[in-house]
């Protein structure tokens, strides 16, 4: 048995000869998949993704009641009357009063409008029964933007009420 | 001499290749990354601007108890084909476009999916509609939707808005 194989190279008529040890040094053959039609479609879902991604900002609901057909806004108590909030245009088109029972100061802040909501609880009585069982309800103007009345009904929910209700003016 | 000069010029002309590896390490992280973040979008929720109140109370639908709902989008005609300011384009009830004057449409939507959650033998209290309008919207559009939902009995509405954000 020999020690050593012989190789033939193309063109060439002479045998070369390789021994064990040379072969041994050489070591294994590479596997080498082909690459190209992996980085192909990965690079097609890659564009795919970039093209069609939108970022959506964080939504989220807001929990509130509607009044039953031809009922009261909630079941009001005899001695506890409803809080209205009347939501008007402000004398800039992007700005809106907030007037909580038509009182001459109202205000533009949001924050405002909840702590005047919380200083109404405090003044009524028992907060905690305040909340539960006085309505309130939000009179828009018709051309209120959206935004302010969502802001309106947004603070009375901070606050804690548990019937809120629209009307409309 | 001649020789020497061919030698050296062979042993120069190797392949040249480059390094693939990170490239396509790089290219896999980004592709998780949108599977991972990207979101179906609904046919049912429209292309509008929610509002952002001061100190959100808002809570992700995942969050909110109650899963069967009507969605009502009401769009803004701002901006779009000379719409005046406050007034809507549409109302979007099931991926459908509806014209501010067949508010019958709408009042069919919902009430076709009130009924048919009625028909699955689930209780009215558990339905809700789900008001998503445009901030820039005049309030006279939307009331039109609350009066609707009122109408056929439903007690719970639901405004979309956009949820407190990190720095609140």
């Amino acid at each position: 048995m020999p020690s050593y194989t012989t190789e033939t190279i193309p063109g060439e008529d002479a045998a070369h000869y390789k021994s064990n040890r040379q072969k041994r040094k050489q070591g294994s053959p590479k596997m080498q998949p082909p690459l190209t039609p992996m980085i192909d479609v990965t690079f097609q879902l890659l564009l795919f993704f970039l093209l069609t991604c939108q970022f959506r900002v964080a939504e989220g609901q807001i929990p509130g009641s509607l009044p039953a057909k031809g009922a009261p806004a909630s079941v009001q108590q005899p001695d506890l009357k409803e809080i209205r909030i009347s939501v008007r245009p402000g004398m800039d088109a992007d700005t809106v009063g907030f007037f909580i029972d038509n009182e001459q100061a109202g205000t533009t802040e949001p924050r405002a409008l909840y702590e005047q909501l919380i200083a109404r609880q405090q003044r009524l009585g028992d907060p905690e029964l305040i909340r539960e069982k006085v309505p309130v309800m939000i009179e828009p103007v018709d051309v209120v933007p959206w935004e302010f009345v969502v802001e309106a009904f947004n603070q009375a929910v901070r606050a804690k009420f548990k019937h809120i209700g629209f009307a409309s003016r | 001499m001649a020789r020497k000069s061919v030698m050296r010029a062979n042993a120069g002309a190797g392949d040249v290749t480059f390094n693939m590896t990170p490239m396509i390490d790089c290219t896999f992280q980004l592709i998780i990354f949108f599977i991972l973040t990207s979101q179906a979008a609904s046919l049912e929720l429209a292309k509008l601007t929610l509002s952002k109140p001061y100190k959100s109370t808002a809570v992700t639908s995942e969050e909110f108890a109650i899963p069967y709902k009507a969605i009502v989008n009401i769009t803004s005609a701002e901006g779009e084909n000379g719409g005046r300011k406050g007034e809507a384009m549409w109302y979007v009830v099931g991926g459908k476009k509806v014209r501010l004057q067949d508010l019958h449409e709408v009042q069919k939507f919902i009430g076709d999916r009130l009924a048919s959650h009625l028909k699955d033998g689930l209780a009215q209290k558990d339905f809700y509609v789900e008001i998503r309008g445009d901030k820039r919207v005049h309030f006279r559009h939307i009331l039109p939707v609350m009066e609707i939902a009122t109408n056929l009995g439903i007690g719970k509405m639901n405004l979309s808005a956009q949820i407190k954000t990190v720095e609140e």
